[in-house]
């Protein structure tokens, strides 16, 4: 029975730990956990996301944000720094603070056909003034699939423009060549 | 009007009808830089070049096509360079413009230079 009561009480332990360790542990969140994007090969693109960085914790944190993998030179963060007022707790029901960060996707034109992977990486850092006793890292994970070569989509007048060059050049020629042998 | 004139200008606009297939076709080889400008700039200098010194070299014999040669030859580097680099497709209708006008313009030499012997003839 001593025996059976000593387990009940290192039960009972345990899951106070664990009720105590869970804000700390959870205080980060994201949102979407992951980003595909496909551009067309040969045209310079610009593209934007939104990711939402939250805090559940009843703290202020500071985050870093950064990128790694082969899809790191084409990401720039905005902001990549910043921090998230202190939020309601994580048993609570009201909603957490939170910063949207703009994840700009910039393809050069010279960029080779292939998929470019990687991960956009948040991390909670000490806040000034503060000290953090555990750091918490969260990723989402980026898959940027370039595709085939683009060709340039000339309006009417630039095609038009295109016939007359080779018809003049064609006639140019003809010319040239009927008047020289008179 | 000298040869050499007629056949520069040809070839002018020879390589400027390749240069804007490679523009559709092959949109993406203009990006590398040299000297902090993109290829397309070095490619429509290297083309206007062509212009230039064929226009100089001809300025004795036929002075017109010789003049807007030389006008022409910074103008239409200008032009594709600004296309290519804002997109903007109204440059590269003028960039085209500029060999068809000079094209013209040999041709209406060409045509008036052989009728006169004729006319000398005739009276």
């Amino acid at each position: 029975m001593q025996e059976l009561a000593l387990f009940r009480k290192i039960i009972v332990c345990l899951t106070l730990i664990d009720i105590c360790l869970v804000p700390t542990v959870k205080a980060l969140d994201i949102s979407p956990l992951s980003l595909d994007i496909t551009v067309e090969k040969g045209k310079e693109t610009e593209i934007t996301s939104n990711v939402q960085v939250l805090n559940s914790d009843n703290k202020p944190i500071h985050v870093v944000g950064s990128v790694s993998g082969s899809v790191a030179q084409f990401i720039t963060l905005d902001p990549q720094e910043f921090d998230i007022p202190a939020g309601p707790g994580a048993h609570s029901e009201l909603a957490s603070p939170y910063q949207y960060v703009t994840v700009i996707f910039k393809v050069p034109r010279e960029v080779p056909e292939s998929i470019y992977t990687g991960k956009i990486l948040f991390k909670e850092m000490p806040t000034a003034g503060g000290v953090l006793t555990t750091s918490v890292q969260l990723g989402i994970n980026v898959n940027l699939r370039i595709g085939t070569m683009a060709t340039a989509e000339f309006p009417v007048y630039v095609n038009a423009m295109l016939a007359i060059l080779v018809l003049v050049l064609i006639i140019s020629i003809a010319i040239f060549y009927k008047r020289g042998k008179e | 009007m000298k040869k050499t004139q007629f056949y520069g200008i040809w070839i002018y606009a020879l390589l400027c009808l390749l240069l804007v297939l490679l523009y559709k076709f092959y949109t993406g080889m203009f990006e590398a830089k040299i000297m902090e400008y993109n290829l397309s700039l070095w490619y429509a200098l290297a083309i206007n070049l062509v212009l230039l010194v064929t226009s100089v070299i001809s300025l004795k014999s036929s002075k017109l096509p010789a003049i807007l040669g030389i006008i022409f030859s910074p103008l239409s580097t200008y032009l594709f360079f600004k296309s290519w680099t804002e997109m903007n497709y109204q440059y590269l209708a003028g960039f085209m413009v500029i060999p068809v006008i000079l094209l013209l313009t040999t041709m209406v030499k060409r045509t008036s230079a052989a009728q006169e012997p004729r006319l000398t003839q005739q009276k």
